[in-house]
């Protein structure tokens, strides 16, 4: 049978799952599928063409370690497709859909997600996880930047779909770096203007794994052969300087026209002053 | 990077708005295209320039790049080219609704002010500035043409109506007129700054003015275009009929078999499926239907 995507979202909004949350908490707790799945009736998504293989879902690795989630977000990836294709762009950009499967077909992956955690599934949480609702607007996020930070689905589909641009190293790692170094994530994976052009992201990415200390320690890094142990670079505060240069830059080139290599002489570029500016402030 | 008119550079850069560089400015206009058969979009692209850069074109001193963006895909695509009217073909597979097309005037090799850029063209406040423009500057941009792929592509339902002022219609009526494109849906004078309102305000007003136009304007007018549809549907030939069969698709109707009884319902649920999509996207493409003047 068809599921047809307004009784996805009559059923997310009108049987006040959405709404309701805080009433229907067991539900995610005690991963209540078939609660759910009762009130949807229906097991097979189609939507414009696009088709979910669900019989892949049973390989999912049900964690979020690094290498469980790389694993995941290929499954997810190419479980789902148009006309046999990667799934339309359009579709993946819908939150409907990640929500719907967030709550039939993957809800059990989803919770045992949240499980693995350690938290508590507070409601906030669930309406971020599950329906990409962001708290401080009052509404579903359906930005650019919502997609691959809150619905979990959404957002192993979007890494993987990005990762997999970047031609001139291998998806895999892109991947674990996406996943592991959070700081990098926000200040450039999440941000359309450089995850969303393919060269771009390939080139800034590049230039993170082969230029960018890889050890950086709670305390941050000493960048400049411990000129005093006590003032070190903060991996975050480098990265936020680094995206401000970079953006300002951009003000001025569009990064569009540059090969992966010409952005990573650009990137190189900024580093260099930054570093001449973190002596200058360190010495 | 989308510039407005307030950019400042620091140098001279030429664009539609500012005098940086005298003689004429650099407009540029983007006729679009989508090819049904194959999904390919092509833009004719046509600049306007002073003849000094048209020689630094010749010369290949300075590029174009033509940049299409598609927000709500977090799509973009680009064209690097020379001439100064070029056909341009991208996919519109990436794209949902609204598209922007902007070029660019890129510099190929460092250009200097006073050597390949003649200090006569350029306004005197930069004649002391030093300036070296490297590989790859940017030295002009400009205005983005707004399009919607509607309603041929995913559009909301909204874009298939276009509002407009009429004398002939009292106040608190409305006139609806469908044409081979979209559906015109006419009203008075005062009537229209109501719904003018809704690109001006935010908040708690402009959701009670965007709930006035759905619920007074836009459900009924749906709801004669799908009386007017059902009566006729083996012609399918009209733009709003091709949309509104695509929605009745997603919704799991076929045309044919619309009952009277049924149709108010149906407008109903076709403009909350939208609306699902994000009250920010049903407002923009509301602001597109008020602020572009189709011909049909």
């Amino acid at each position: 049978m068809k599921t047809n995507v307004f009784n996805i979202r009559q059923f997310i909004k009108e049987d006040d799952l959405y709404k309701k949350i805080k009433n229907h908490l067991q539900y995610y707790n005690d991963s209540k599928k078939d609660d759910i799945l009762k009130k949807l009736g229906n097991d097979i998504f189609e939507y414009e063409n696009s088709k979910i293989n669900i019989s892949e879902f049973k390989n999912l690795i049900p964690n979020n370690s690094i290498e469980a989630e790389v694993h995941n977000s290929k499954i997810i990836y190419e479980s789902l497709t148009t006309n046999g294709n990667e799934l339309k762009r359009y579709i993946a950009s819908n939150n409907s859909l990640w929500t719907h499967l967030a709550h039939t077909h993957l809800f059990d992956f989803m919770v045992s997600i949240k499980k693995n955690r350690n938290r508590k599934v507070p409601i906030q949480d669930i309406k971020k996880f599950f329906f990409s609702y962001n708290e401080k607007e009052k509404k579903v996020d359906s930005s650019s930047r919502a997609l691959v930070r809150n619905n979990y689905l959404s957002y192993l589909w979007w890494s993987y779909r990005i990762a997999l641009k970047c031609k001139k190293l291998e998806t895999k790692t892109v991947l674990k770096w996406i996943f592991t170094d959070e700081d990098f994530s926000g200040n450039f994976f999440e941000r359309p203007s450089t995850s969303h052009i393919d060269s771009v992201f390939g080139g800034v990415i590049r230039f993170a794994i082969e230029n960018i200390p890889h050890d950086w320690s709670n305390k941050g890094y000493d960048l400049f052969d411990k000129i005093d142990k006590n003032k070190k670079i903060q991996k975050r505060d480098f990265y936020r300087d680094f995206a401000k240069r970079l953006n300002a830059r951009g003000g001025f080139i569009n990064f569009e026209i540059l090969d992966e290599d010409e952005l990573i002489d650009e990137c190189l570029a900024i580093k260099e002053i930054m570093m001449l500016n973190y002596k200058k402030v360190l010495s | 990077m989308i510039y407005s008119e307030l950019k400042s550079f620091g140098y001279p850069v030429i664009n539609p708005y500012g005098d940086d560089f005298l003689q004429d400015k650099f407009t540029s206009e983007v006729n679009l295209n989508l090819h049904e058969n194959d999904g390919k979009l092509e833009a004719k692209v046509s600049h306007s320039l002073p003849d000094f850069f048209k020689k630094l074109f010749i010369n290949k001193k300075v590029k174009f790049l033509t940049v299409l963006r598609c927000n709500f895909t977090s799509f973009e695509d680009h064209r690097i080219y020379y001439e100064m009217n070029k056909d341009l073909t991208f996919s519109s597979k990436d794209c949902f609704d609204k598209i922007s097309i902007e070029s660019y005037i890129v510099c190929n090799e460092t250009l200097k002010i006073g050597k390949e850029i003649d200090k006569k063209y350029i306004n005197d406040f930069y004649h002391s500035l030093n300036r070296t423009y490297n590989k790859n500057t940017l030295i002009g941009f400009s205005k983005p043409s707004q399009f919607s792929l509607s309603p041929k592509l995913n559009a909301p339902i909204t874009s298939i109506f276009v509002l407009k002022e009429s004398t002939d219609v009292e106040k608190g009526c409305v006139a609806y007129d469908f044409g081979d494109e979209l559906i015109s849906i006419y009203f008075h004078k005062d009537d229209l700054i109501i719904y003018k309102r809704i690109g001006n305000s935010s908040g708690k007003e402009q959701k009670f003015h965007l709930n006035i136009l759905i619920n007074a304007v836009l459900i009924p007018a749906l709801s004669a275009a799908l009386l007017a549809y059902s009566s006729n549907s083996e012609d399918n030939s009209q733009l709003w009929k091709s949309t509104l069969y695509t929605k009745l698709n997603d919704l799991n109707y076929n045309v044919d078999h619309i009952k009277p009884e049924d149709i108010n319902t149906l407008a109903n649920k076709i403009i909350y499926f939208d609306k699902d999509k994000g009250l920010k996207q049903l407002n923009e493409s509301i602001n597109f239907i008020l602020e572009e003047d189709y011909e049909d």
